[in-house]
């Protein structure tokens, strides 16, 4: 420990890779959150209700209205359309869910999903059009006033046309729209389909979750479920390779790396060489030796992990700041995954160390390099 | 002579170079009693450096026996370390302390045990250099150093202590104090000093004179 002390700069090199491998490492790894985040905030919005259709019919028919009417964990049914605003991601895109329902139910629907508006108004029969999350506004520069849709822009998804009369503001990516004229609920009913937003009775999430899904008629589900569960289970699904991606960088970094600490890790031994063999002579063990080389790449190595897994943060602050959020690409700082992935850059460049060196001091004969020296 | 402590029987030693074999030492044989000082001389080459090497337990003989305190070196070097470092007291041509480390840490590096630890300070004060026990070898005069060097070999009130010609680095004057040093301190132990000045062995009981690695002369040195 002495020499990292007084000799740091003779093992700075080391140091150096180590920190900013790590960094590297972090501010590649951390930004492969985005599809997770991107996917939990389009879906955070069913914490707060549930949308059906009837599985197998082209609408519900009474007996299966009254029943959901009658449910005792059922608060309230809202008929919507529903359609996707589809916005641009770190790579690829991604799709918000589109609500269109009637005036009276868009601010009471964004409001149940915990969002709140923070500019321009909720649209109304005077102002039709739709609110969206700013996040998705700043993905795809829509601001108030913007218009979006197939009418306004052939390649886009979504159908017709829309005007942004406000922006939202929470976790839950979703816009929420008016229906409009009734030209236009004519348009929309041909492409887009109609579902029911079931709003649970509080506390009752869960239970009227499980009724929906336990629902059969003639021994089928009787109603297509789209809840939180299932679109959890969706994206899990769609992003299962994602750590396969991950695991591949930080294993080949982390191979590449450790050669070239245990390098300059023999560089480094080099100028201590005839510290060692005096310290051989006057009969110190070359296991004893190996133990401190290993205890100083141990130390060397986590310091340097530490402070390039500082570095990496603050860079992707920065970045954060400057690029993604702009952009409203979503990307959470606090992950784990970079520095499990990134732990094992330290882990082998010791163990690599170590057997370079210990292969190097075995091999010493103490007194020729002394008598060398003389 | 009592019994002896250092005792080297007809030992030889050859370096091998491929298919070139070079004899270092032919046939030395030697005894040192505990408290007896022996100082070699010999020309450049003459086996010098070997001869001690040998005696130190650093280099096993092609041929041969070193013994001290009746226990006889094992032909691994590496097998003797703990041993080695409690008995046996180097002092180099050079004083080959790590630059990093300050005196005090330099002589701990050799220390065996807690006694010893505790020895520096006192054997500094006696040594003249309890003052820089806490600098660092490139800041301190090379006298300095050696004598750090000879701090390091006496921590642990070594059996045998062997000096490989320590005052080489020095001028006459600062040489002859610190092989002073080296025979006030040196206590019981048995002392090998390898020299080509004459006048720093003046002090040794016997001096033999090696020559292509072959010991001879067998008298108490004259002063």
């Amino acid at each position: 420990m002495i020499y990292l002390r007084r000799r740091f700069s003779r093992v700075a090199p080391i140091a150096m890779a180590i920190a900013l491998v790590t960094a590297l490492l972090e501010c590649v790894i951390t930004p492969t959150n985005t599809f997770e985040e991107t996917a939990r905030a389009n879906i955070a919005g069913l914490r707060a209700f549930t949308v059906i259709a009837p599985a197998r019919q082209a609408e519900f028919d009474r007996s299966w209205r009254e029943r959901l009417e009658h449910d005792p964990s059922i608060e309230a049914q809202v008929p919507v359309r529903a359609l996707w605003v589809r916005y641009p991601m770190v790579i690829g895109e991604a799709y918000c869910p589109l609500l269109l329902a009637d005036e009276m139910r868009v601010r009471e629907i964004a409001e149940r999903a915990g969002l709140r508006l923070v500019a321009g108004r909720y649209p109304d029969n005077n102002h039709p059009g739709v609110v969206l999350h700013q996040g998705v506004a700043r993905a795809r520069k829509l601001a108030v006033g913007s218009r979006f849709g197939t009418w306004v822009d052939p390649d886009d998804t979504t159908p017709g046309v829309y005007i942004v009369q406000g922006l939202l503001g929470g976790d839950a990516r979703i816009a929420v729209g008016t229906t409009g004229s009734s030209l236009f609920e004519a348009f929309l009913s041909a492409r887009a389909p109609g579902y029911t937003l079931l709003y649970p009775r509080t506390g009752a999430k869960a239970r009227m979750d499980r009724m929906l899904r336990e629902a059969r008629v003639g021994g089928e589900p009787a109603f297509q479920v789209i809840d939180e569960a299932y679109m959890n289970e969706r994206a899990r699904k769609a992003l299962a390779n994602v750590p396969v991606l991950v695991n591949f960088t930080a294993l080949s970094t982390s191979i590449v790396v450790a050669l070239i600490v245990a390098l300059l890790a023999l560089v480094a031994f080099q100028a201590r060489q005839e510290e060692f063999a005096l310290r051989l002579a006057i009969g110190q063990r070359q296991s004893h030796l190996l133990l401190e080389l290993a205890l100083e790449s141990g130390v060397l190595a986590l310091g340097s992990w530490m402070v390039g897994i500082a570095v990496g943060w603050l860079a992707l602050y920065s970045y954060d700041i400057l690029v993604f959020e702009p952009r409203g690409f979503l990307v959470r700082l606090y992950d784990l995954r970079p520095l499990v992935a990134s732990a094992l850059l330290p882990l082998v460049s010791v163990l690599a160390s170590v057997v370079a060196l210990g292969a190097r001091l075995y091999r010493m004969d103490p007194v020729a390099i002394l008598q060398r020296h003389e | 002579m009592s019994t002896p402590l250092l005792e080297a029987r007809d030992v030889w030693l050859e370096y091998r170079d491929g298919t070139r074999a070079a004899k270092a030492l032919r046939g030395v044989s030697l005894e040192l009693a505990a408290g007896q000082s022996l100082g070699i001389m010999g020309p450049s080459g003459s086996g010098k450096s070997s001869l001690l090497l040998v005696l130190a337990g650093l280099r096993a003989p092609t041929r041969g026996s070193v013994r001290l305190g009746g226990v006889e070196w094992p032909s691994n070097p590496g097998a003797n370390a703990d041993r080695r470092r409690r008995q046996v007291g180097f002092v180099f041509q050079e004083s080959f302390l790590v630059p990093h480390l300050t005196l005090r840490e330099n002589a701990r590096l050799q220390a065996a045990s807690r006694p010893a630890v505790e020895r520096v300070t006192s054997l500094a004060e006696s040594l003249g250099i309890r003052a820089l026990l806490d600098e660092l070898p490139g800041r301190i005069s090379a006298g300095e150093r050696q004598r750090g060097g000879i701090l390091r070999a006496l921590v642990n009130d070594p059996l045998l202590i062997l000096a490989d010609e320590p005052t080489s680095s020095l001028d006459h004057e600062t040489g002859l104090e610190v092989v002073d040093l080296l025979w006030r301190c040196a206590g019981d132990a048995a002392l090998v000093i390898c020299s080509h000045d004459p006048s720093m062995l003046e002090r040794a009981n016997r001096v033999l004179h090696l020559r292509d690695g072959v010991l001879s002369g067998n008298a108490p040195a004259e002063s």
